[in-house]
């Protein structure tokens, strides 16, 4: 049972420089229960793809393919029913949660509103819930917090709060945005056990360019780069693994597996090189590499790779 | 080459109530010429404002900073001046470390200019070289900030630092708004230089792995106050303060899973500055407390080869 699926999904931004190609024919599925990770660079897309998944991208955007959760594509409910799915199918915990949480709301209140929106409750009821989550997300004295506003909170404590609050009316699905962006390492480490335990029984996107928060919490991930899906596999073949020359130099270049630099930079979204996108920066690369755009071909059963030289 | 001797600054905070913000209290350590400190700590542990108090940018409150046998802090402002030129700081964010609105090349210039080192005519040949040091085309010396990526930004960071011929580089987080594949192609350019012209690094940062492979020595920082120094192999193998115990095991790395792996999960957070705990600082948060740490703060003591620890424990 899958819990979302996405089929050939393109999220492009017309600007008067070009076509920004953000999110270009990806394919994949998140299956109930599992957490997959989404792990790609600044600028790859990835963030770009769960504002898709939500539809809080701006009016200029052009979105093709489909976006499948219980039985209708997403892209085609209208926006009544699309404010339902959100929050209460799918709920999605942005990055930077000072920018996310409204500073002059007491936190209890912010969280209760949605409860309030989509559980029907009534204020008080409401609000007990929220206390209720708060603690479930271990926020030490929950009743006295909630009555505080969000600049109360240290950043730990707040991006609790994005949690307790992506959880309140208990969806099926959890996007988290860079979950632990900016968070102390022995912070990150509680908010890590944390997501953890209260996605046990959730789907799961987590997007992230830390390859250590993916290691931890993942059962699958995908590789993104340059607004297209290079890679994907089980947490162990990627680790274990790697077929693309990208995933290899992403691993590579970490401090703890010898620092070794991917040469040249990412390309612009709207500038694409032709044929495999990856190419300009790739050691392996020969003349079919330049001239075609490799397709995604299943290596073995389950692990997918966008690669021309891949087990050759 | 860089003595910092009981260095201390207290900030008063407050409108009506004045208290006193113990933002760095008394840390000493030493580099030797061509060697890097790795300085660690996470946000509020005063690193920072270490650095910025060896470049005297702001006044301590005690305490002394030999730079080469010099005493900084006596230096009266045009002394100042004229030695700045050899401590040079690298900082986070390349962005906003660079003016919008000058081209590269001028940027780089700018410090040739205020300092006067090199004569008019050979300016643009200086800039073509240092570009060219830092892994940057000569065609990138007549482009905007806006232009570049943040990686080739701070390349360009590094170039107006290298126009100035330092002695001493104090680097904070200098790659941490990076990509990783980015951040490992300056890390290695930095070693490069290092190597070429014999700097020595102040290292500030909260990513131990990338300060192991930096730093010839690591100090660990906790609300003001350095916890453990020691060399790096000493420190990452046999780390004895339950602080920086708690910061390696917390290091989230791809290369230990979450498989068969003990990890040290502290309690709470760090209290704030202004409301230290008495005692040892750490005790709040520390496993291993016992009823000594409540009441008495442990000092700063040698275990062997540079290896200095402040726990009871010990």
């Amino acid at each position: 049972m899958s819990s979302l699926e996405i089929l050939d999904l393109k999220t492009h931004f017309p600007t008067p420089d070009g076509i920004v190609r953000a999110v270009d024919t990806i394919t994949l599925s998140i299956r109930a229960r599992e957490t997959f990770g989404l792990v790609g660079e600044t600028g790859c897309g990835k963030t770009v793809l769960g504002l898709t998944i939500m539809r809080l991208l701006p009016p200029t955007a052009t979105v093709e393919g489909k976006v499948m959760c219980a039985g209708r594509n997403l892209l085609e409910v209208n926006e009544a029913e699309m404010r339902k799915v959100r929050g209460e199918e799918i709920a999605m915990i942005l990055q930077n949660p000072t920018t996310s949480l409204n500073p002059v709301m007491r936190v209890g209140a912010q969280i209760a509103e949605a409860i309030q929106l989509h559980q029907g409750l009534n204020k008080r009821d409401a609000k007990e819930k929220a206390i209720e989550m708060l603690d479930a997300v271990k926020i030490p004295s929950p009743s006295g917090r909630a009555n505080e506003y969000p600049h109360e909170f240290s950043g730990g404590m707040k991006q609790r709060v994005m949690i307790a609050m992506g959880l309140a009316c208990d969806p099926s699905l959890i996007i988290a945005d860079e979950p632990t962006k900016g968070l102390d390492v022995t912070i990150k480490a509680q908010i890590i056990e944390l997501i953890k335990k209260v996605t046990e029984k959730k789907a799961m996107l987590l997007i992230t360019h830390d390859l250590g928060v993916a290691r931890e919490l993942c059962d699958r991930i995908a590789l993104m780069y340059a607004g297209e899906l290079v890679e994907y596999a089980t947490l162990r073949e990627i680790f274990e693994d790697p077929l693309h020359p990208y995933t290899r130099g992403f691993l590579g270049s970490l401090p703890d597996r010898g620092l070794v630099p991917i040469p040249g930079m990412t390309p612009s979204l709207i500038d694409l090189p032709e044929g495999c996108r990856f190419h300009p920066r790739c050691e392996y690369a020969t003349d079919v590499c330049r001239q075609k755009h490799p397709e995604m071909i299943e290596v073995e059963g389950g692990h997918f790779v966008r690669c021309f030289h891949a087990r050759s | 080459m860089l003595e910092v001797e009981g260095l201390t600054k207290y900030f008063l905070s407050g409108m009506i109530r004045k208290r006193r913000v113990k933002a760095v209290d008394d840390v000493s350590f030493r580099i030797e010429k061509g060697k890097t400190l790795g300085l660690v700590g996470e946000s509020g542990c005063g690193k920072t404002t270490v650095g910025r108090l060896i470049l005297r940018l702001i006044k301590p409150t005690g305490g002394r900073v030999l730079f080469d046998g010099i005493d900084l802090l006596s230096l009266k402002k045009r002394e100042l001046r004229k030695i700045r030129p050899r401590m040079q700081m690298i900082f986070q964010d390349p962005d906003s470390s660079l003016d919008p609105r000058m081209k590269i090349g001028t940027s780089i210039a700018e410090p040739l200019k205020v300092h006067g080192t090199i004569p008019k005519y050979e300016r643009s040949q200086k800039i073509r070289e240092l570009i060219g040091t830092v892994g940057l085309n000569p065609e990138h010396i007549n482009r905007y900030p806006y232009q570049l990526s943040g990686g080739q930004n701070q390349r360009v960071v590094l170039a107006r630092i290298l126009a100035m011929n330092p002695d001493l580089i104090i680097a904070d987080e200098p790659t941490s708004s990076l990509d990783v594949s980015v951040q490992a192609q300056i890390l290695n350019l930095m070693k490069d230089l290092q190597r070429e012209f014999d700097h020595t690094y102040l290292f500030i940062s909260h990513d131990l792995d990338v300060v192991r492979i930096m730093a010839d020595q690591i100090a660990v920082m906790y609300l003001g106050k350095l916890v453990e120094i020691g060399e790096t192999r000493d420190l990452f193998d046999s780390a004895r303060h339950p602080y920086t115990q708690a910061l390696l095991s917390a290091a989230i790395r791809p290369e230990s899973g979450a498989e068969g792996r003990k990890r040290v999960l502290l309690k709470g957070e760090t209290p704030s500055p202004i409301d230290v705990p008495v005692g040892c600082r750490f005790h709040t948060r520390c496993p291993r407390k016992g009823g000594r740490c409540v009441i008495e703060e442990p000092k700063l003591v040698e275990i062997g080869g540079g290896h200095r620890v402040a726990c009871h424990f010990i």
